[in-house]
């Protein structure tokens, strides 16, 4: 009788509790952007470019999709993961926000995109491009209404979008690349593939 | 009768990988207090996970199989296996789901599907007999690691498992509570014909308890049950191995002080160490010894600002909670109880050159590396990956990459765990001479004794919330 | 309420107020949020905070869309700055009416939430005080290496992937030897049920706020 772990689709339970435990990290990680979000939103509001404030730092709150699809390959991997991140922030933050959850879930779906349009096939540098690409789209059009980005200067929505793809890129794409080829390297994911 | 039989199991982490268990053929009589023991990282851990039907489900392939009752455990559903087999695990707090410790037998008794108005009874009974009622609705963090695992056992009592698996479930945790547990579960094997595997490197207290001794041999990657013989000689020598207290100088009053307690208080809910006054000296080699979960590795933290205090704690005259992280660092360092915490990149020649890189002066060069990795028994290991390094690999190296960083001041928190005898020489004659030629101050944590007062200085031992030197070690 | 009914009325109010530009609607739902905080005894320190934290960005997007957007609408801007405020105390509102605790198991319960998402999202938030320390201790040991670690260093997520690993392996089989089955039947020691008031309070809220929103209010 030859026994062995099997991968699949399904979300087990080490799953769940693995993306769960690193959207904390993150959450306690990136707690420090905050005051940062804050200090630019001040700075730009004389401007009236207040919105760029949120575009800048918007690819770090993004990033727990893109990561959770690298680290279990799974379909809807970029969903849930992104979606449980959201449920991370609004239970520590200690904010149940509804925009928060709604929110993650547009993010995640944007994420999952990149992923679907490569087949669930690609995990390297040009399907998280992809993937920054498609939230940065997805979130956008979400904006657009949302936060009345469609009221501003033509102009100031392709400045707004160039911003936030950008941002997308650096942290979803490029810093989670770094990431997941240290955790390639280190083999420590390999034992959950079996 | 035999109530666990093991038939021809194999088992792989990796395919790749040489087997951790290897033609395993092994049976547990019913109703027996087994010790299970061996170096620590050879296989107990995976042998008991096999057991408990938790491998290869979560981790690696197995060949072979394993029943209880006559029942092979990868065929049960959990809920109905956790019925039959449960276990205590290693770190105290990495086995409960929810918050508190009565809310934790409510969930495991929903799970078994329990009816509702059955789990009261059951629940109060359980926490009882584990002597957690006083503390059933705290929450899980402000309990200390003893509390944890007495939950842990309520847990296995909640669950009424015919068959009790113990992995390393005193490693954490204070002598008290050590022996509250073991009397409890004497109690289950006599009264309530459990049978119970304690996987333990520790052999102190067991031997009036049990009935059977099984020795894991790392070699062949097997197990097997010791007759009355062997078992003797290994508790004897056991014995022997623990008591051989040396004399050793105490601190005369002359010496200039690295740190100073004054008024030193440190813990989370009740101080562990409370009030303490005294000073640890500078450019010796200090041993620090006491039970677990004393609060050594709160002192340590509380000297590397990883812990708030009340009281007073100096570095060479000034007050520790007023240092800046990134400059004290420079100063004092922390080598880590886990190794893997030390390490920043993936394979040995990286976290070699990573240290070089920054280390304080060029007293290390690269062939005095290589000549101490050979020491180590660690040379040829350049490519490979850090976190697939043996324990005992880890620790090593990650002495080793400490003191190329050549801080003044080095904490050393367990770092001969794991290691063999030749090995730890080798550790203890590394950090003599860093305190001797280098002028280095070294102050260690160890439960491993053995020759240890030949290479130290002082000996400072905590018992009892207090801190004080011995003249014995 | 029952935090799933609570939950749904939160989200499809939030989701409606985002379509829609009505400023009444916006400062009634905070009005409402704030009855229902105090009645649940919110401590004072929690409605400073609810003033205090979306104050930015909303006088951020003020400025914004009425000086800076095409349009330079008034109205407008004060849509946006109080869509953010209603969004605040939405959350409020739905924070003081129950618990983390509650909500997971009423979701569980009556929402039918896979028991895996459940328990494995309860289970990982006991790491959280091991979780702040663990950042910590990451930033400590490589400041003892000579290294500063920043929130956008790879190494810094790395090392905590990597006990995030730990950890989940470790629980995961520790409930699984709790007997528990992912997305198997359980029993529960409280059944949450939802009584019928709840489905009347949800009704009369939805046609409410489609009455305010389809009234000559602005």
């Amino acid at each position: 009788m030859q026994q062995k772990a099997a991968h699949s689709n399904r979300w087990h339970l080490r799953d769940v509790i693995l993306i769960t435990i690193t959207s904390i990290f993150m959450g306690i990680i990136f707690f420090v952007t905050g005051f940062l979000y804050n200090g630019l939103t001040l700075a730009l509001t004389p401007l009236g470019m207040a919105p760029f404030a949120n575009d800048i730092l918007l690819g770090l709150w993004t990033m727990a999709g893109p990561l959770a699809a690298f680290m279990l390959q799974k379909v809807g991997a970029a969903t849930i993961g992104e979606l449980l991140a959201s449920a991370v922030e609004a239970i520590i933050g200690g904010q149940w926000g509804p925009s928060t959850l709604i929110s993650g879930f547009v993010q995640g779906f944007g994420s999952e995109l990149g992923f679907t349009f490569t087949l669930y096939r690609r995990y390297d540098m040009a399907s998280l491009s992809l993937s920054a690409l498609t939230t940065a789209i997805v979130t956008f059009a979400w904006d657009l209404v949302r936060s009345g980005y469609a009221a501003y200067h033509p102009w100031m929505i392709v400045a707004l979008f160039i911003t936030r793809f950008i941002s997308m890129w650096v942290f979803g794409a490029l810093l989670v690349s770094a990431v997941t080829k240290l955790l390639d390297r280190s083999h420590l994911l390999d034992r959950r593939h079996a | 009768m035999s109530k666990i039989n093991l038939n021809d199991v194999t088992f792989h982490y990796e395919t790749t990988l040489p087997p951790v268990i290897e033609h395993q053929t092994l049976s547990f009589d019913d109703g027996t207090f087994n010790l299970l023991t061996g170096p620590s990282g050879t296989g107990k851990s995976t042998l008991l996970k096999l057991i408990a039907g938790l491998y290869p489900a979560f981790m690696g392939e197995a060949i072979g199989t394993i029943t209880v009752n006559d029942q092979p455990v990868v065929d049960l559903p959990a809920s109905k296996r956790a019925q039959l087999v449960a276990m205590m695990f290693q770190n105290p707090s990495q086995q409960f789901a929810m918050e508190t410790p009565r809310n934790e037998l409510i969930f495991t008794l929903e799970n078994l599907q329990v009816p509702a108005d059955k789990m009261d009874a059951r629940v109060s009974d359980a926490l009882d007999f584990a002597g957690v009622t006083d503390f059933a609705d705290r929450r899980f963090t402000t309990l200390s690691g003893g509390e944890q695992q007495k939950v842990s056992l309520a847990v296995i009592v909640a669950l009424n498992a015919e068959v009790i698996l113990l992995d390393e479930p005193f490693a954490n945790i204070d002598p008290d509570a050590r022996l509250f547990l073991l009397t409890q579960l004497t109690t289950l094997v006599k009264k309530y014909h459990k049978t119970i595997i304690v996987a333990d490197h520790d052999l102190s207290d067991y031997e009036p308890l049990i009935d059977q001794l099984y020795i894991f041999d790392g070699e062949r990657h097997q197990v097997h049950q010791a007759d009355a013989g062997e078992a003797q000689t290994r508790f004897a020598a056991f014995e022997q191995r623990q008591h051989q207290p040396a004399p050793i100088a105490l601190p005369v009053a002359e010496l200039s002080p690295e740190f100073t307690l004054d008024g030193f208080t440190v813990g989370h809910q009740t101080p562990l160490i409370n009030d303490a006054s005294l000073n640890i000296p500078q450019d010796k080699f200090v041993v620090l010894t006491g039970a677990n979960g004393t609060g050594k590795s709160t002192l340590f933290d509380a000297l590397v600002k990883l812990q708030t205090y009340t009281g007073s704690l100096q570095w060479q005259g000034q007050e520790i909670s007023k240092l800046r992280a990134r400059k004290y660092a420079q100063h004092v360092a922390l080598v880590f109880q886990q190794a893997a915490s030390q390490f920043l990149t993936i394979t040995v020649a990286e976290e070699i050159a990573l240290s070089l890189k920054y280390q304080q002066t060029a007293a290390w060069t690269q062939s005095r590396i290589d000549a101490t990795l050979a020491s180590l028994d660690l040379a040829g290991r350049d490519d490979q990956v850090v976190y697939s390094l043996s324990e005992g690999q880890k620790k090593k190296l990650q002495v080793l990459l400490m003191l190329i960083m050549d801080v003044p001041t080095l904490l050393l928190d367990e770092p001969l765990t794991g290691l063999d005898l030749v090995s730890a020489h080798t550790v203890l004659k590394l950090l003599r001479h860093a305190v001797l030629e280098e002028h280095h101050t070294v102050l260690m944590i160890t439960h491993q004794l053995t020759d240890v007062s030949q290479y130290a200085d002082y000996h400072l031992h905590l018992n009892h919330h207090q801190l004080s030197y011995e003249a014995s070690l | 309420m029952n935090p799933t009914i609570l939950l749904i009325l939160v989200l499809f109010v939030g989701v409606e107020i985002s379509f829609t530009s009505v400023i009444w609607a916006n400062v009634i739902i905070i009005a409402i949020s704030v009855l229902v905080m105090l009645r649940h005894r919110a401590p004072i320190l929690s409605y400073v905070r609810l003033l205090l934290v979306p104050l930015i960005p909303a006088v951020g997007i003020w400025f914004s869309i009425r000086y800076f957007s095409t349009a330079q609408s008034v109205h407008f801007a004060w849509v946006m700055a109080t869509r953010i405020y209603a969004y605040a105390f939405l959350g409020g509102l739905f924070t003081f009416s129950t618990t983390t605790e509650k909500t997971l198991a009423s979701l569980e319960q009556n929402a039918h939430i896979p028991s895996t998402f459940v328990y494995g999202m309860l289970g990982a938030f006991n790491f959280v005080p091991k979780i702040r320390s663990e950042v910590k201790i990451i930033r400590a040991s490589a400041q003892m290496r000579g290294i500063n670690l920043h929130f956008w260093s790879p190494q810094l997520l790395f090392k905590a992937i990597v006990a995030a690993l730990n950890w989940s392996e470790n629980l995961a089989e520790a409930m699984t030897s709790h007997g528990f089955t992912e997305n198997a039947p359980r029993t529960h020691r409280t059944v949450i049920h939802i009584p019928w008031w709840n489905y009347a309070i949800t009704a009369v809220s939805v046609i409410g706020l489609q009455l305010i929103l389809f009234s000559p209010l602005k």
